[in-house]
């Protein structure tokens, strides 16, 4: 526990960099959803495609 | 952070015979699951549940029990204690999780036949810290979130209603073919169930960067809500 007689300031402020990273993430949320919503993401392909023989 | 917070956190949680129960009835099967199927799988989701398990009451607690006063009467800030509580339960849940996994991914290696299944073993278990990582302290915010919302054990209640709300609302959406609400309860169901999976990164599935995404945004926003629900609430005994 810090010392009682350091001078904290205010110990209710509401920290600002937590509410703008909670509504840019929250915006990155929706949109990335969106997104895949529209373009459903696509498991890689385990297999080479077959290329016709020369 | 607060470290003297921190700290005395984690030796409440670790001295709680019920959590200490709680948390062993999800590991020790989980491990055993893995050994006898020969696969991680059953591991996935422990970080999430041993996140409710500590982070449970971790500020409702308090309030109810009269702590807070007491420990504000110090010059702490009261962000500095929500995100105390958050990263101590988060980190709790998650070295736990880890620990069970090694042992998992031990087991199921030492009863692998070839050379070849224990490096696919171990192929699947790094993706799997990860996800415990994100999702410990996704679902750590969530109910520290809720904690702050509630005294006492509220955080729970509000937990399971939000989940059997969700499922409901979801049910209705699809019945009345409401795709948005469909979507909308979906999102939460997954927000609240720490719904996630990285085995994309072993190239196992589609890339989901959404689950992702929205995890890191759960984290955000329970540790957003829980700052400001704190920083507003007036604290006396006699308001209890």
């Amino acid at each position: 526990m810090p010392r009682a007689e350091r001078p904290c300031g205010d110990t209710r402020r509401d920290p600002l960099w937590l509410v703008v990273l909670a509504v840019l993430l929250l915006a990155a949320r929706v949109g990335v959803t969106l997104y895949e919503d529209q373009h459903p993401p696509v498991a890689p392909a385990l297999t080479a495609p077959m290329l016709p023989l020369p | 952070m607060n470290a003297a917070l921190f700290v005395a956190f984690l030796s409440q949680r670790a001295t709680s015979p019920i959590r200490i129960a709680l948390a062993a009835l999800v590991t020790l099967p989980g491990i055993a699951i893995a050994a006898f199927s020969g696969s991680l799988a059953a591991l996935a989701g422990s970080a999430g549940f041993l996140a409710l398990v500590f982070g449970a009451g971790a500020i409702g607690q308090e309030v109810s029990s009269g702590v807070l006063q007491l420990t504000f009467a110090r010059p702490v800030t009261r962000s500095s204690y929500v995100f105390s509580r958050w990263l101590a339960a988060g980190t709790m849940a998650v070295a736990l999780a880890w620990i069970q996994l090694a042992a998992g991914a031990a087991l199921v290696a030492a009863h692998a036949t070839s050379g070849a299944t224990a490096g696919a073993v171990a192929a699947a278990a790094w993706p799997l810290a990860l996800e415990h990582v994100v999702q410990g302290y996704a679902l750590a915010a969530v109910i520290v979130g809720l904690s702050a919302l509630a005294g006492g054990l509220g955080d729970v209640a509000l937990y399971v209603l939000g989940i059997f709300g969700a499922q409901i609302l979801k049910g209705y959406a699809t019945f009345r073919q409401w795709a948005g609400m469909e979507r909308f309860a979906d999102e939460l169901i997954g927000t609240l169930q720490g719904r996630l999976s990285l085995a994309w990164l072993a190239g196992t599935g589609p890339p989901h960067l959404a689950d992702l995404v929205a995890a890191l945004s759960t984290t955000a926003l329970g540790l957003a809500l829980a700052v400001i629900v704190l920083n507003r609430k007036e604290l006396s005994y006699a308001s209890g």
